[in-house]
């Protein structure tokens, strides 16, 4: 270490080494009256739960009413793959959304749902049932629709913790992730294009709302 | 903790009475004002009551309440009027001139007006880590971030301050 590195930390020592001001009797009152307020934690794990419960609820009823169409697939185990993948990001991406650590958890999530709509992509059989291409903006309603009840629980889950745009990012793919399932069993057009379109690019739209939105609604606690 | 987080209000005093001194100080020391760090002082453990069930046993507390601290820093940083930033968005070095008389005020004026130079990363960086005790691998884990990164932004704070500061042990 440096002769100047080492008379730096010197002096930093010594102003850190000045003594700390005194608590504040105010704000221990406000934390004690809101510790009266809920005496009782709340686990984060409750709002992982409502969230993977508003995401199975809209996937239940999507599936109740539009059925099931093979044509827009190749092979039925290219669409149950990829079937499995969007699953996969509609509960883990709930789970790693709100769970107080797991960044990686997160990435890992963000990556499930890239690796889902090459999958969804991929298992496309080209089959054009002949409508007219804006049609195709049905299939996006659809899925906003469908990612409507899902994003609102999650977004008023995060706002109980610090705004986070990598946890709004997961939390829109996980909402959004219904929709597309729902579509990817249902929808009869496997064209690329249409999939592209008005599939998989609305998924990545919500999932950037979700940020922006979320980057606007005040926080409950600055908790990480 | 555990107690604080089934309710106990004695277990909430204990943790305020051995950590919010080191809490106001530090973002005293972010925001360059006595107000502002008493106000987010607030804010922090209104937080801590509010999020103790995001608190993962076992742990260690105090990253968790740096991080808490830190967010309420940035969080009060982007509700400052424009007009009391610095042209270059630094932090005003006036603001903190209702600081108590200290036993070396000239030294932590000068300290203090430097650490307000540098951008906020740094900033938090150095504050956590020389003066509040906290490892590289715990700032890391408050930014969210890695500690690689933790690391080149105090590397590069400190050699900011050393510019800055070397008058100081040269007098």
């Amino acid at each position: 270490m440096s002769a100047g590195q080492d008379k730096l930390l010197a002096v930093l020592d010594r102003a850190a080494a000045q003594p700390p001001p005194p608590a504040l009797p105010s704000a221990l009152a406000a934390a004690q009256a809101e510790l009266q307020r809920s005496p009782v934690a709340r686990g984060w794990w409750l709002d992982a739960l409502a969230i993977v419960g508003a995401n199975l609820l809209v996937c239940a009823v999507a599936a109740a009413v539009f059925g099931g169409n093979s044509q827009q697939h190749d092979s039925a185990e290219l669409r149950w793959a990829a079937a499995a993948l969007l699953v996969a990001v509609l509960l883990a991406g709930a789970v790693a959304a709100i769970a107080p650590r797991g960044r990686s958890a997160r990435l890992a999530v963000a990556a499930l749902a890239a690796l889902a709509g090459v999958s969804a992509a991929f298992a496309s059989s080209g089959f054009d049932p002949g409508l007219p291409f804006a049609r195709g903006i049905g299939c996006t309603a659809t899925e906003c629709v469908i990612a409507l009840l899902p994003l609102s629980v999650s977004l008023f889950a995060l706002t109980r913790f610090a705004a986070s745009a990598l946890r709004s990012a997961v939390v829109g793919l996980s909402a959004g992730a219904g929709g597309v399932l729902a579509l990817h069993l249902h929808c009869p057009n496997g064209t690329l294009s249409h999939l592209l379109i008005f599939h998989l690019l609305p998924w990545a739209a919500i999932a950037g709302l979700a940020v922006l939105v979320r980057g606007r609604l005040p926080s409950a606690s600055l908790a990480p | 903790m555990e107690r604080f987080c089934a309710g106990d209000p004695r277990a909430l005093e204990q943790l305020f009475s051995r950590h919010a001194g080191a809490v106001r100080a530090f973002l005293t020391r972010m925001t360059g004002s006595a107000a502002q760090g008493d106000d987010l002082t607030q804010t922090t453990f209104l937080s801590v009551v509010r999020a103790r069930g995001r608190f993962h046993a076992g742990s260690r507390f105090k990253p968790w309440l740096f991080a808490i601290a830190a967010n309420a820093a940035r969080d009060g940083h982007r509700r400052l009027h424009g007009e009391e930033l610095t042209a270059t968005g630094e932090l005003p070095r006036d603001l903190a001139a209702d600081e108590v008389a200290l036993r070396d005020a000239g030294l932590e004026k000068a300290v203090r007006e430097a650490l307000a130079t540098l951008p906020e990363a740094q900033r938090s960086a150095i504050l956590m880590h020389r003066f509040h005790g906290l490892s590289f691998a715990e700032i890391a884990q408050v930014e969210g971030v890695t500690e690689s990164a933790v690391k080149v932004r105090a590397h590069r704070g400190y050699e900011k301050l050393r510019v800055l500061l070397e008058k100081v042990w040269k007098e």
